[in-house]
């Protein structure tokens, strides 16, 4: 592929699944929209750096999650350390929101409790995603899949009642 | 419990529907990418460069300013100049390991890779930077005895221990690199047991 190609299929994917990614990446850093951004920037620019590596094995959409998901699970480095997040401290709104985004927000606080590997899961759950395709997007069986998609699911609930 | 994920899920719904847009279009992420590339490749040449410019210099020097005759110099020259070419040759073998890394591989063959990288790098910025420096401070003080022949005592005195002095920020610098590597390493070992549990 030439670079014209390159831009022109980042640009068609970049429009595609920007919310997709950008949602998942709220919901992994607990509603922080300052870290989210910052994080989604970082999936783009390494789905741009690894755009020639694409050899259609997979669908632009199962793409896309593993580079979004292996780059969530390397955010481990100093920007994390620079922002330590509480669920008390984090997304604490400066306007009063509206009660859907209030919602919105209390669903990525939510899921941001969850173990790191079970917030990934769970979200791309919420996708409706095919349990075939996650399994391969995380590299575990079917079954271990089905087990923490199960106790994500449990976990979830509890702390959305609690919240309540 | 099915209800309750349908609940879930119209939520998530939702919320896809107000989620801001970006301030970057495509092409400023593009450039973003490239400079960030750029950047990163910067620093490790960098690093290679000022080690590889220092391993010319002193090699400069101690051919031609002070040429040594005695065995001992030579065995310091040879272990200055020996550690300073395999810490270049760990930068550059680095550099190659770290483009390996793969994020469009499944999460778990990416982190079995990382983790393989971080062990890596613990070994490199731990025990064998380790080595390298005391091979390195052994090279320079067997340069003694032979400065000795013409230098005042004050002179050697005052060289010695500014290496010494030279020595800590540099193995402070070590300290603080094992404990990175460390930190970066144990967080994705744990991961991985979590990807595995």
């Amino acid at each position: 592929m030439n670079y014209k190609t390159d831009k022109s299929l980042f640009n068609s994917l970049y429009q595609q699944y920007h919310a997709m990614v950008l949602q998942m990446c709220l919901g992994f850093v607990k509603g922080d929209h300052d870290l989210a951004k910052d994080l989604s920037q970082d999936v783009f620019i390494n789905t741009w750096n690894a755009l020639s590596k694409f050899r259609g094995a997979s669908s632009y959409k199962t793409w896309i999650y593993r580079i979004t998901v292996n780059t969530c699970l390397k955010y481990i480095g100093a920007k994390q350390n620079q922002k330590k997040l509480s669920i008390e401290e984090v997304n604490i709104p400066q306007e009063p929101e509206s009660d859907d985004q209030e919602q919105h927000d209390k669903l990525y606080r939510a899921i941001g409790q969850l173990d790191k590997i079970d917030r990934l899961i769970i979200m791309m759950v919420l996708e409706e995603t095919d349990y075939d395709e996650i399994a391969e997007v995380m590299g575990i069986s079917a079954t271990n899949l089905r087990v923490k998609i199960h106790r994500a699911r449990k976990t979830l609930k509890k702390i959305l009642e609690n919240e309540r | 419990m099915k209800d309750d994920i349908e609940d879930i899920k119209n939520t998530w719904k939702a919320g896809k529907k107000t989620v801001p847009g970006t301030d970057n279009n495509a092409d400023q992420l593009i450039a973003l990418a490239k400079k960030n590339k750029r950047n990163t490749i910067n620093l490790h040449i960098g690093t290679i460069v000022i080690l590889t410019i220092t391993l010319i210099g002193i090699s400069w020097y101690f051919i031609n300013v002070t040429p040594f005759k005695q065995t001992l110099s030579h065995i310091g020259v040879a272990l200055m100049t020996g550690g300073l070419a395999i810490r270049i040759a760990i930068e550059i073998y680095s550099l190659i390991r770290s483009k390996q890394l793969d994020l469009t591989e499944s999460a778990l063959k990416s982190s079995d890779a990382t983790i393989r990288f971080y062990k890596f790098r613990k070994l490199t910025h731990g025990p064998a930077m380790i080595v390298i420096l005391v091979l390195y401070t052994i090279g320079f003080y067997m340069l003694t005895p032979e400065f000795s022949l013409y230098m005042s005592f004050n002179m050697l005195l005052f060289v010695d221990l500014s290496y010494l002095l030279g020595a800590v920020p540099v193995g402070l610098s070590i300290r603080n690199g094992i404990r990175k590597e460390m930190h970066n390493l144990n967080e994705i070992l744990r991961l991985r047991q979590e990807l595995m549990e």
